[in-house]
């Protein structure tokens, strides 16, 4: 990995991280439920750099974030460490189909990373189906949702990306 | 950036995946209530004593002090009672709330959420 790619990735991660900061003050309805804005960053990286580098910037985001927040090594932890390993899989092996823009990989990242967390709660916490059942239609509608969501970023992220590179040519 | 250009940007396979995860949510809002377990617990008290708490799914008949009561098809009956004014076995079935016995001080409630509506079950 060349020196600047490892800032690049540094950079990323550090706004990953923001992100996954400042979304918990947003206040929401319900308390657990969070918009995944970090998604936003893990996406475009897996677009630009692939793979390697989204699974790096996800589990630094992951390990400092919670200490940053508190929840090191607790549930939330837990929850959100398999939840995103189980959305940037997805996204991953979505991105090797090439029939999915970004909003397709954003909505498979949201949707697989509720997989991953229901499994998560339901495998370490509560061996409960009802419970589990229950929750099943809200989740999948807080995961579409926030996945157009966060789709729709990452689709004006990289258009002006584009136009910011495009520039950078033009005037070389 | 428009909204016709912000489409240009989605691949035909997106729409269809956002349409799927849609028509998934809403199915899934209408379907997921109607297969749960039936939570609902029956509890039944003598003297205000807690005497058996049971799984209000569960088919089941039992005898509790002078009453036989019934569990079946998410419903609770008493169907026959040893005290004059068979009260409670005129009540009939009951998906939630209680069936109250004074003459024997039984008390029998339905706790939990009631039974979603159902069409046909497979007795009838």
């Amino acid at each position: 990995m060349q020196q600047r790619d490892k800032y690049r990735l540094a950079l990323l991660a550090a706004c990953a991280i923001a992100l996954h900061g400042f979304e918990r003050l947003i206040p929401t309805p319900i308390p657990w439920l969070r918009f995944g804005f970090a998604n936003i960053i893990t996406l475009i990286t897996l677009i630009l750099y692939g793979f390697n580098a989204a699974l790096t910037i996800t589990l630094i985001r992951i390990l400092i974030g919670s200490m940053l927040t508190g929840t090191f090594l607790g549930p939330p932890f837990i929850m959100s460490l398999v939840g995103g390993i189980f959305s940037i899989a997805a996204m991953w092996a979505a991105s090797r189909v090439r029939v999915f823009g970004p909003l397709g990989l954003s909505l498979t990242g949201a949707l697989f990373h509720n997989l991953g967390q229901i499994l998560a709660v339901y495998a370490v916490f509560i061996q409960n189906l009802r419970s589990v059942m229950i929750l099943t239609p809200v989740i999948l509608f807080i995961g579409t949702l926030t996945g157009v969501l966060n789709g729709l970023a990452v689709i004006f992220t990289m258009e002006h990306l584009k136009k910011m590179s495009d520039n950078v040519q033009n005037s070389q | 950036m428009r909204i016709a250009e912000l489409i240009g940007c989605t691949t035909l396979c997106d729409r269809l995946l956002l349409v799927l995860l849609l028509v998934i949510t809403g199915a899934s809002i209408v379907f997921v209530p109607l297969y749960l377990p039936h939570g609902g617990q029956v509890r039944i008290e003598v003297r205000n004593k807690l005497l058996y708490k049971l799984p209000i799914s569960e088919d089941k008949t039992i005898p509790v002090v002078g009453l036989t009561v019934e569990i079946k098809g998410g419903k609770v009956r008493v169907v026959d009672a040893d005290c004059p004014g068979k009260i409670c076995v005129k009540q009939g079935w009951i998906d939630s709330g209680a069936i109250i016995c004074l003459p024997n001080r039984v008390v029998i409630t339905v706790e939990g959420t009631p039974a979603p509506p159902k069409g046909v079950d497979a007795t009838t």
